[in-house]
């Protein structure tokens, strides 16, 4: 079957916008597209998008977590190895932390890192045929948000979609839950979410509204936190 | 694939809230998740959700030799299969640890309590016995695995019909379905799984959901059937607790939970063979209705599986106005002016949008039964003084009500 931007694809349909497409200008295949042969098919079920100028994408329904460069994850540390940590990242292998990614660490210093921590970490490598390799540090060492995140937090997990719909500067769902609760929130590429909030409450409230905006449209995110809102009033 | 070991931060965060009588799911420490039982075409098949753990049970039969040590009675296999659909962590085709744990807890359930009637399925003493084989897969793992395969074991062997067989002189035959109509397995009692998790602080739930089951230090499986008698008990520990300390502060909440449970299973089946025997086409309970044909509409509450405990509730208030609304809708329609209002509240209705008039409601309700609150005392208190009260007139009932206090003094 053919489809065009703003369509449902299912995996093997061609596209058929971009495959008669005739221009110089490059066009870009995003996630859920490959191009076979002289056309271009889609790989994942989702609703076939355009971004700007001439980038296509599948935005699709998905929980397995496909490593990608630069991204910020949410991983467990399951295990120390000699000088590095294994921390799972929910992909299909568990992703290496060398004690050395951390904020003025240096072999005297060690970080103060445990097994069953969690860490807010960035994808320095990812490919296919490697082990993904993460660090706690930006390109000038600084931690910035990155690091150990407190145990007394709570970790849930959740779809990419709503991962995207969330961290998408236009969503106003975290000011809006912010003007009532004060929480800190961690949320990683790959569907892992850790919160905290001042009681366990609150900490619920939010996890509840987060996880409710993925059912929610933009415009209704004002009416979610007035009722996440009200109940919590209603509790305590 | 490993399990994915459990982290710091939830453990804390779920023994905070155990702490504080809280869970995840909003639910109360003793409070079960909601039951659906759906069937399949054939008899004996079911699908069971227990909130988000799903089983599917299927019973069949053939004929074998009976054991030598029992002669005159059929068999019963339960076989549980915990597969990667269930978990990632399961492996494919091998017996795991937690699915002989689950056989056998089961075996002790439905086996063990002779529930069924097992000498009603003998044709030949000694040489031929129907063999049932009950096969339960696990298709999706949110914890309680146990309850949840027991609930689909019985309501599959209660739905279970096996063909009749008529034995003329050593040759027996087993008709067809369609030749003589199938006959129910003989069912004494209807014992039930009932799980109970006791964390470190000794807070005991019920139900408990994946992350609460690897947080909790001993599991407690009660088998029950619907006359308050046990049939099976399983103690499962980490740290030294006592079934003495757990039992006495759950064991009426199971017995009355196990009684409610086995009539939401009984009444299920009889509807479901009900519609067979009279072959009317059923649209409920079927395996294609529990695939909930979701709409995506605002504020969907099953897929959500940490919210607060009002959260479900103000979505059933809202639903109620929301019919009210409906048939409001009706109602207007007779007038002239119901254009504008239609599509308005076509507009709110699933898709949200703010809603001013539930907080009105809301109050209105409370307001409501404050009054009748108000009404009662009135009324008792009217008994014991002579004086008559006006109880038609609803206004200024504060004011009775100093009345019949001052009364009351004097």
């Amino acid at each position: 079957m053919e489809v065009t931007v703003g369509d449902v694809a299912m995996p093997g349909d061609i596209i058929k916008d971009i495959s008669t497409h005739n221009t110089k200008d490059k066009i870009i295949l995003g996630p859920g597209l490959r191009r076979d042969g002289e056309v271009i098919v889609a790989s994942k079920a989702g609703v076939l998008r355009k971004g700007q100028s001439a980038t296509y994408y599948i935005d699709s329904y998905q929980k397995r977590y496909i490593p990608n460069r630069g991204e910020n994850v949410v991983g467990i540390v399951t295990q120390k190895v000699g000088d590095i940590f294994k921390v799972d990242i929910a992909a299909s292998e568990q992703a290496g932390l060398s004690y050395m990614a951390f904020e003025g660490a240096s072999k005297r210093n060690r970080p103060d890192v445990q097994v069953g921590d969690v860490v807010f970490a960035k994808l320095l490598v990812a490919s296919k045929d490697m082990e993904p390799e993460l660090v706690c540090v930006d390109s000038l060492g600084k931690k910035g948000k990155l690091g150990v995140l407190s145990s007394d937090g709570m970790l849930f997990t959740c779809s990419f979609s709503l991962v995207r719909k969330i961290l998408n500067p236009e969503c106003p769902l975290f000011k809006m839950l912010g003007k009532e609760q004060a929480y800190d929130l961690a949320v990683g590429m790959n569907g892992r979410v850790w919160i905290k909030a001042r009681s366990v409450h609150e900490t619920i409230a939010v996890a509840n509204a987060i996880l409710a905006a993925e059912y929610t449209a933009l415009s209704e995110m004002n009416s979610l936190c007035n009722r996440i809102a009200k109940m919590l009033l209603q509790q305590r | 694939m490993r399990e994915v070991i459990l982290s710091h931060c939830e453990k804390n965060f779920v023994n905070k809230a155990i702490d504080k009588e809280t869970r995840l799911d909003g639910r109360q420490l003793l409070e079960a998740r909601p039951v659906n039982i759906h069937f399949g075409s054939n008899w004996g098949c079911c699908i069971v959700s227990l909130g988000r753990t799903k089983a599917i049970a299927q019973v069949s039969c053939d004929i074998q030799k009976p054991k030598a040590s029992r002669p005159n009675e059929g068999m019963l296999h339960i076989n549980v299969e915990l597969n990667p659909m269930a978990a990632p962590f399961f492996e494919a085709g091998r017996q795991s640890d937690p699915s002989v744990q689950i056989n056998r807890q089961l075996e002790r359930c439905l086996k063990d309590s002779k529930c069924i009637d097992l000498e009603s399925l003998c044709i030949v003493a000694d040489k031929k016995a129907w063999n049932l084989r009950v096969d339960i897969n696990i298709i999706n793992h949110d914890g309680n695995l146990v309850d949840c395969a027991s609930i689909a074991a019985l309501a599959a062997l209660m739905h279970f019909h096996r063909p009749d067989v008529s034995s003329s002189e050593e040759e027996i035959i087993i008709h067809s379905f369609a030749e003589k109509d199938p006959l129910p397995l003989t069912i004494y009692h209807h014992p039930v799984c009932i799980s109970f998790l006791v964390f470190e602080n000794g807070n005991t739930i019920m139900d408990p959901t994946y992350l609460e089951e690897k947080v909790g230090v001993a599991q407690l499986t009660m088998g029950i059937n619907s006359y308050r008698e046990l049939c099976s008990l399983d103690f499962n520990y980490l740290t030294r607790t006592s079934v003495a300390d757990v039992i006495p502060t759950i064991s009426n909440q199971a017995a009355n939970y196990a009684a409610e449970l086995v009539s939401l299973i009984k009444e299920s089946v009889r509807q479901d063979v009900e519609a067979r025997y009279k072959k009317e086409v059923k649209n409920f309970g079927r395996f294609e209705n529990c695939i909930a044909t979701d709409k995506l509409t605002a504020m969907f509450t099953d897929k959500i599986p940490i919210k607060l405990s009002s959260w479900g509730k103000m979505d059933d208030r809202e639903d109620e106005i929301m019919e009210d609304q409906k048939e409001n809708e009706q109602i207007i329609k007779i007038n002239k002016n119901s254009a504008e209002l239609l599509l308005l509240k076509g507009d709110l209705f699933g898709n949200g949008g703010v809603n001013t008039w539930q907080n009105d409601s809301s109050s209105d309700d409370e307001e409501e039964s404050s009054d009748e609150v108000v009404m009662v005392e009135e009324t008792k208190t009217k008994c014991h003084v002579l004086d008559d009260i006006e109880l038609s007139e609803d206004s200024e009932e504060e004011e009775t009500q100093n009345m019949t206090k001052d009364d009351i003094q004097t």
